[in-house]
């Protein structure tokens, strides 16, 4: 059932995915590190660990396997592995609400952008420190003034002898507070009313940098992980711009099916529905139903990698996984709370009371990040009418 | 070859279809379509040739259906191609002559005795169209044989679905079969179940994707406000939202028709009972979304829509509902020693 022979079809057609040599073994490889690293240092699994579960010494302990930044080649630090295998890896750790936060940007987006659009300098400078799980990014993308209108940014860069200055906020900007660089998305024109996407541009913003201020946003569970960054005339060299100039928003665009189209977006709540498998212990329907959409969002996502592997950016098809997947996130919970109800504790010494309050509590953020569900549906649906 | 195969069906079927009035199947129209695909050879396909079919992968099988679905056709070739002949060809038990169209039987309290088979089974897809009936009978503690008889060996009444399709209850008392296969520990009568639960699901797959498109077509045609609905905002979004519906309904389907193509003796439980939920969620949200974005004009007979929605909301209760389904997949994965996750990637 791979092939349609009908427009809107194309849009959805994707090739057969069937399971890569050694998968297997590597998943068994992850696993084994997993309980090794349980056993010895004792990590407990959290819902939405990739985004609220940082440790700089989990992800040295993950690079010194190999796996961060393992599809990169070799020359600058990676593995030189198929898409495949990085799936592999990464649901694995997923699966297991494994303390991945510090390097996930890093990993999933700023590798690839630097691969394609990096000069040879910036490579060398910091893919390599990436994969040792010794660098981390974060994404500066939005702003107090723009949110899903990416293209009202006001950040702005001028040119001056040597490089450039950077002066503008960005807000919600997760793990500033613990990555050394930011990728910034700036205007280097002023706004033109007709063609609103052009005039920006990408920079590395090292922010350790002077003219760099991070505050802290405390969301509502009490944590900080994301912040509010300040530019004050921030002097970046030459060499901090990312791609080319005037450029940013086709290279923004590209980057974000690397974003959208992870296990990430359907599997933040998986700790909470494994652990509601263990509790309610009888098979009802309604466990049956979540597994088969775990499955069918599984297929999805392998083909977003397969399509990433051939170079072809899934945009389309990367809105529609993160569309159905973050809904389903949410569906894992109001199951767990009709199958399985217990008063939510984020303090509770039982896993499921646990995994639930933290689900409950970050069951707001699926549908926002990455681009809000609306405007996912948005470039899905404009791609079907525009055929 | 699997896209050719879809391509000529469908040349087939709408060469059929255009000689009806409206775009409609008319019963005479339905008939020279069905007449036009047994000539062809397409409901021997999927059989191996040496058993007297006409060989071909279960990929193509799918296409055959899948092409008759989208074009909302009223037939059995489902049930044919997809469990009948999947039965023969597991079992090796060649189609015995002048067998046009063999219907599968989920049969209750079968038995073979001296010779004479019996069996009784209830909403039997297209029996009384059939030329002969399959069935799973046991023939030892653990061995199981299929038997075909002739249709007219059969007692029928009649019945149907909500989209008209035969669904009859049949009773056959000692009559003698036409072919046997050996004692063999599989098919079990569970087999017909499973292998049906993969036919319908990819004829709702199929329908659903036929749905999106007629979505599509008529958002971008019928004006509202002085402009094509196409250019709502929410209308994109409800298009995505059914497009959202029909890629996961493929994707089940992709998964257990290769998972059954790799291994084709038992039907993978895991595989196919995901496609059957996933399939029948995708029929429920996504008519629902095409309905709400057709207006009024959705829900009359003379509109294709409602052609295939109608038969979308049996086809999601057949051979099993996903609620049944959902059961039996929640008890396998925790029946699992090594743990759900690990029963998810396996
Ligand atoms: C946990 C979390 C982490 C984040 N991390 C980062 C980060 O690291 N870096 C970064 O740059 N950003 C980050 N963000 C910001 C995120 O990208 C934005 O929240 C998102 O793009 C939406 O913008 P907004 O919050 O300003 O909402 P708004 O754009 O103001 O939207 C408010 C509501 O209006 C709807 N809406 C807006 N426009 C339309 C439209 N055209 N059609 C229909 N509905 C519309 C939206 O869907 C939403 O429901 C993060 C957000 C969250 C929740």
């Amino acid at each position: 059932m791979t092939m349609s022979t009908r427009p809107v079809g194309e849009t959805l057609d994707h090739p057969s995915s069937s399971k890569g040599p050694g998968e297997s073994e590597l998943r068994a490889d992850v696993r084994a590190f997993l309980a090794h690293r349980r056993d010895r240092h004792g990590f407990r699994p959290h819902c939405d660990s990739w985004m609220t579960s940082p440790s700089p010494e989990f992800s040295r302990a993950l690079a010194e396997r190999g796996w961060i930044g393992m599809t990169w080649p070799e020359e600058y630090g990676g593995r030189g592995r198929p898409e495949r295998e990085r799936l592999v890896v990464i649901e694995e750790l997923l699966a297991a609400g494994a303390p991945v936060a510090a390097h996930w940007f890093a990993d999933r987006q700023v590798g690839p952008a630097l691969l394609k659009l990096g000069t040879p300098a910036q490579r060398r400078l910091h893919l390599p420190a990436i994969a040792r799980g010794e660098r981390f990014f974060a994404i500066g993308m939005s702003e107090p003034d723009t949110g899903s209108d990416l293209a009202s940014i006001r950040t702005r860069a001028r040119r001056v002898t040597g490089g450039w200055t950077l002066r503008g906020t960005k807000i919600w900007t997760s793990h500033a507070h613990l990555a050394h660089y930011m990728i910034a998305l700036v205007r280097t024109s002023p706004p033109d009313s007709g063609r609103r996407h052009e005039g920006m541009s990408q920079f590395i913003v090292d922010l350790s940098a002077p003219g760099v201020t991070v505050r802290p946003i405390v969301t509502l569970d009490g944590a900080h992980h994301f912040n509010e960054v300040v530019l004050d005339d921030v002097a970046i060299p030459d060499d901090g711009l990312l791609g080319r100039e005037g450029e940013g928003w086709a290279q923004v665009m590209a980057e974000l099916a690397y974003e959208r189209s992870g296990p990430e977006r359907f599997m933040s709540t998986a700790p909470l529905l494994f652990a509601l498998a263990r509790r309610v212990g009888v098979p009802h329907p309604a466990l049956g139903e979540l597994l088969a959409e775990l499955r069918t969002l599984r297929r999805l996502s392998r083909e977003v990698a397969d399509s990433l592997e051939r170079g072809e950016p899934p945009s389309v098809r990367a809105a529609l996984v993160k569309d159905l997947g973050s809904r389903f996130e949410g569906r894992v919970v109001s199951t767990a709370r009709a199958l399985a109800p217990v008063e939510p504790d984020a303090g509770s010494e039982d896993d499921y009371t646990r995994l639930l309050a933290e689900a409950v509590l970050h069951a707001p953020d699926a549908t926002l990040r990455g681009g809000t569900n609306e405007i996912l549906r948005g470039i899905v649906g404009r791609e079907l009418v525009s055929r | 070859m699997s896209s050719e195969v879809r391509i000529a069906v469908e040349e087939l079927l709408a060469e059929e279809l255009s000689r009806g009035p409206g775009g409609a199947w008319t019963e005479e129209t339905r008939h020279t379509a069905l007449a036009g695909l047994v000539a062809q050879g397409w409901t021997k396909v999927g059989l191996p040739e040496e058993l007297g079919g006409e060989g071909g992968t279960l990929q193509d099988a799918c296409e055959v259906v899948a092409a008759s679905a989208a074009l909302a056709l009223p037939s059995p070739l489902a049930d044919v191609v997809l469990v009948t002949n999947r039965l023969m060809t597991g079992a090796g038990l060649p189609l015995p002559p002048g067998a046009t169209c063999v219907v599968p039987v989920d049969a209750r309290a079968a038995r073979i005795l001296d010779g004479a088979v019996r069996f009784s089974a209830a909403r039997v897809p297209w029996a009384r169209h059939a030329s002969h009936l399959l069935a799973v009978v046991p023939a030892a503690e653990t061995a199981y044989e299929l038997v075909i008889v002739d249709r007219a060996d059969a007692e029928i009444t009649p019945g149907a679905n909500l989209a008209g399709e035969a669904r009859d209850d049949v009773e056959v008392v000692d009559a003698t079969p036409l072919a046997r296969s050996r004692p063999l520990p599989w098919p079990a009568p569970s087999a017909v179940g499973e292998l049906g639960a993969l036919a319908r699901s990819v004829q709702i797959a199929a329908a659903l994707e036929r749905a999106l498109e007629l979505s599509v077509a008529y958002c971008s045609q019928r004006v509202q406000f002085g402009r094509p609905l196409s250019r709502l905002a929410t209308v994109q979004h409800e298009l995505a939202a059914l497009a959202g519906e029909v890629a996961a309904a493929r994707a089940a389907v992709s998964v257990a028709a290769e998972t059954q193509s790799a291994a084709p003796s038992p039907a993978d439980l895991r595989s196919t009972a995901t496609a059957k939920i996933r399939t029948a969620s995708a029929a429920s949200a996504g008519s629902r979304i095409a309905h709400q974005l057709h207006g009024a004009i959705g829900i009359t007979q003379e509109y294709e829509l409602s052609r295939l929605t109608v038969a979308m909301w049996s086809w999601r209760e057949e051979y099993g509902s996903a609620s049944a389904w959902a059961e039996r997949l929640a008890a396998d994965a925790l029946a699992a020693e090594t743990g759900v996750w690990d029963w998810v990637t396996v």
